[in-house]
């Protein structure tokens, strides 16, 4: 018998997922900006002359690069308060995790995105008698904003995807939301289907952006 | 005599390679100093140090400018004041046009007004044949009209010493010839050139003294009837 299609519950239960698509994008934001910030911090370590900061950085990478985000949650969640005896709510234990996680790999877009502008163009720059934050501000960072932004962008838009995880800690977000108006109406196709419709409707907008990134850079280099 | 640079026992290593070995020479205000060699000899090593790009392992350099720039001297390094360099390769910023190029370091380092930033980066560019080129993204320039700009970036801030690398590379016959014109105008303005080149016709040219490198030792060419 073929399956019976009643879109009626996402619209009953409209209310619960804007509220999902809300936190979703709270998450997102509290986890991006200052992951941003806290992964060019991360970036400029990389970049040290000093041997020891460059190994500091380099292993707070490599960590929050193997760790999967869920497991960070878990631990975060659970562990810390057994350890520290911190107890984080269940957000702000995942956009600190989303955070560091995102901060590692921003760190590596803004590092690569640095080191891809021509050492000429910056020695070009202090013949002429450019200080190293005229050098930053006029020659590196415009070409090397260009180049990280299609890769930063997808890293965003991963950030995004992943805050579904956090639904296991109890935030409500979209995914949380779902599983609790399933758990009401015995309908997961519909609201699964909605759950995937509106990441769409939220990511197809960056998307172009990146797009949009990426053609001025085939144009500019 | 006057002396613009002075260069004493200079010696640089690059781990175990020898790139200059107790190099001694100096050039007076208005005297252009060709240097030639082989390819790996220490010639753009010996730029590179004067351009303060390398800090030597021994020896000093003493540049002293004849033709004071008025700059603040909290805007720059004092060595900056006085010495310029075009690279080998042009290393023309890509994200902006070839005018925005010449202007930059007029208005970020010698705090020139934009108007007269523009004015003097487009005489330039009318000196040395790429006018037509000023509004145009460096990609679109040939390598040739890529190193005239770079040569007029780095005359744009009026340097007393300047230093040149291999800058008739992927230039013809006709553009060496109003290159060497330039330089001969420069340096009867009484500044300091100091130019590499492989092309012996052209720093034959120019010269006013000629030396040649080998393995890091300089030595003057004893077949250069310049030669000081």
């Amino acid at each position: 018998m073929a399956y019976q299609w009643n879109f009626q519950v996402v619209s009953t239960y409209s209310g619960a997922l804007l509220h999902g698509i809300g936190i979703t994008l709270l998450l997102t934001i509290c986890s991006v900006v200052p992951g941003t910030l806290l992964g060019a911090v991360i970036a400029w370590g990389r970049l040290s002359t000093k041997p020891v900061i460059r190994a500091f950085f380099w292993f707070y990478i490599e960590v929050f690069f193997a760790i999967p985000v869920l497991v960070l949650l878990v631990w975060v969640y659970y562990c810390l308060p057994v350890l520290l005896h911190l107890r984080l709510s269940a957000f702000q234990t995942a956009w600190i995790c989303l955070m560091l996680s995102l901060s590692a790999f921003v760190a590596e877009i803004v590092r690569a995105g640095v080191s891809s502008i021509p050492k000429g163009e910056v020695e070009a720059a202090r013949v002429l008698g450019m200080t190293r934050w005229q050098i930053f501000r006029l020659i590196i960072f415009p070409q090397a904003f260009r180049r990280m932004m299609p890769a930063l962008l997808g890293q965003y838009i991963t950030a995004l995807k992943l805050s579904s995880l956090a639904s296991i800690i109890g935030v409500t977000e979209i995914i949380y939301q779902t599983q609790l108006s399933i758990a009401h109406t015995y309908r997961p196709l519909e609201l699964y289907t909605a759950a995937a419709l509106a990441y769409v409707v939220i990511v197809l907008p960056l998307s172009l952006t990146m797009k949009r990134f990426e053609s001025r850079i085939q144009t500019f280099g | 005599m006057q002396v613009a640079v002075k260069v004493e026992d200079l010696s640089k290593k690059y781990g175990k390679l020898l790139a200059l070995s107790h190099v001694t020479f100096s050039v007076a205000p208005g005297e252009v100093l060709g240097i030639t060699g082989p390819s790996g000899s220490g010639k753009t090593t010996l730029l590179r140090c004067l351009a303060s790009l390398e800090r030597p392992d021994s020896g000093s350099i003493e540049i002293c400018a004849n033709t004071g720039n008025a700059v603040p001297s909290n805007k720059r390094h004092p060595c900056h004041l006085q010495v310029g360099m075009a690279f080998q390769r042009a290393y023309l910023w890509p994200h902006m046009t070839v005018i925005q190029n010449l202007m930059l370091a007029q208005t970020v380092v010698l705090g020139r007004p934009e108007q007269a930033a523009r004015k003097r980066a487009a005489q330039l560019l009318e000196e040395l044949h790429v006018s037509d080129k000023k509004d145009q993204l460096p990609q679109v320039l040939s390598g040739g009209q890529m190193q005239r700009v770079s040569i007029a970036r780095m005359l744009a801030v009026d340097p007393d010493i300047i230093l040149l690398d291999e800058v008739t590379a992927g230039l013809d016959d006709e553009l060496v010839e109003g290159l060497q014109g330039i330089i001969r105008h420069l340096a009867s303005t009484g500044r300091t050139l100091i130019v590499v080149s492989h092309d012996a016709t052209f720093l034959g040219e120019i010269a006013s003294k000629t030396a040649v490198l080998k393995n890091g030792c300089l030595t003057i060419d004893p077949n250069n009837p310049k030669i000081a």
